[in-house]
């Protein structure tokens, strides 16, 4: 299954899930996406910048905090219409460290279901599957 | 001149300028009225602006109904110049909608509506229409220089401060700051003070670098859960000019998250 197909499977088996894409985090661009209605490019540019900027935040705390200043592989954001959550992997080599799966939830629980399929997509990804 | 004349005459020129501005804008060629609406899709005219200038220009009984994009979100219904009532489309919107209280006046609540509606109102395109309608014996209506001063009321007070006394029981630290207050007020550990306290600069420099790309969602509320580690995780809340970073222990995440939506969506 190519991509687009790997991304349309984790959004409609994800009960409340609206959104899923796939970004790179170094050039804030959204390269896939998979919506139940179609959303504008701002959008999805937006939610790349918030993921970058999450992590960024993530990383910074993590230094302070953690031995090996490793950050969490994900961050949410909460509105009141819906939940973000970004998903990277932190141990992921060099030229795969900026892959970052996107979504947008109902709620925070729904947002939390995807995080282990969302590392396994990152994972074949970067392996080539 | 005695008083009232003056003030007659204000009103009559008052009323004179709108008409001109009313011929002028029909008499004016489809291309400027397309962009109008193209503005309006475009969010630059202000949601909160056109609602009060409708309710301003309405005397006989109109029902207005506010769509975001295709969707309707609101009705409202107005007659001489006062909002009679303003009731959210959605059933489940119903619920979180301000009540009326003994203690709150009209103008309180449907400003705090109006908030709401102004909240929920992000990317998409508004269009307001109107029809016709009837009007019952009305209690609760109020003038747009009523809401105007209720907006402002409520706008001035700190959100952000009242969620606090919500939650701070449940947390470890806390800082409250300002867009571009170089003072703060903060409480906890001076470790977990200094480090919210770095985290708020970064998060200010980067939206200072980067504009708009961060401000999303822009006028509603909304926080950014990060990971300390295992036991702790800290919040940063925005809400229109203000941050509020909260460090927690991470079982009372759940609590935070239920007590932020039973705040917001009461406003």
């Amino acid at each position: 299954m190519d991509i687009t197909g790997r991304l349309n499977s984790l959004r409609e088996t994800t009960p409340g899930c609206a959104l899923v894409a796939f970004g790179d985090l170094s050039t804030q661009l959204v390269l896939r996406s998979s919506a139940a209605v179609q959303v504008r490019q701002e959008f999805l540019d937006q939610l790349c910048a918030q993921a970058e900027h999450g992590f960024c935040l993530q990383d910074a705390l993590a230094g302070w905090n953690t031995p090996r200043g490793e950050g969490s592989a994900e961050v949410i954001v909460v509105t009141p219409q819906e939940t973000r959550i970004y998903i990277r992997r932190p141990g992921a080599a060099q030229d795969t460290a900026c892959d970052a799966i996107l979504c947008v939830c109902d709620t925070e629980s729904s947002a939390r279901t995807l995080i282990s399929p969302a590392m396994t997509l990152l994972h074949d990804l970067s392996e080539g599957a | 001149m005695s008083q009232s004349n003056a003030e007659h005459l204000t009103e009559q020129v008052k009323v004179t300028t709108k008409l001109k501005a009313l011929i002028t804008r029909l008499g004016a060629d489809a291309t400027s009225l397309h962009a109008d609406r193209q503005d309006t899709a475009n969010g630059r005219v202000s949601l909160m602006h056109q609602i009060l200038f409708e309710i301003e220009e309405t005397i006989l009984p109109r029902q207005l109904t506010l769509h975001f994009d295709q969707t309707i979100v609101a009705t409202f219904r107005v007659s001489h110049r006062r909002l009679l009532s303003l009731d959210f489309a959605v059933d489940a919107d119903q619920a979180k909608q301000p009540q009326r209280s003994e203690h709150r006046s009209a103008a309180q609540i449907y400003a705090q509506r109006l908030l709401h509606l102004s909240a929920m109102h992000q990317d998409a395109g508004f269009r307001i229409t109107r029809q016709i309608c009837e009007t019952g014996i009305e209690t609760e209506s109020c003038s747009v220089a009523q809401l105007v001063d209720s907006l402002k009321m409520q706008q001035q007070e700190s959100r952000l401060k009242g969620l606090l006394t919500k939650v701070s029981a449940n947390v470890d630290a806390w800082i409250l700051q300002a867009e571009g207050d170089d003072q703060h007020s903060c409480h906890g550990p001076a470790a977990l003070t200094r480090q919210l306290t770095e985290l708020a600069n970064i998060d200010q420099t980067a939206k200072q670098k980067r504009g708009q790309a961060l401000k999303m969602p822009e006028k509603a509320p909304s926080y950014l859960v990060l990971s300390m580690s295992g036991e702790t995780n800290v919040i940063l809340a925005w809400d229109r000019s203000e941050t509020l970073l909260i460090a927690l222990p991470t079982q009372h995440l759940t609590s935070f998250n239920t007590a932020w939506h039973s705040f917001f969506s009461s406003l």
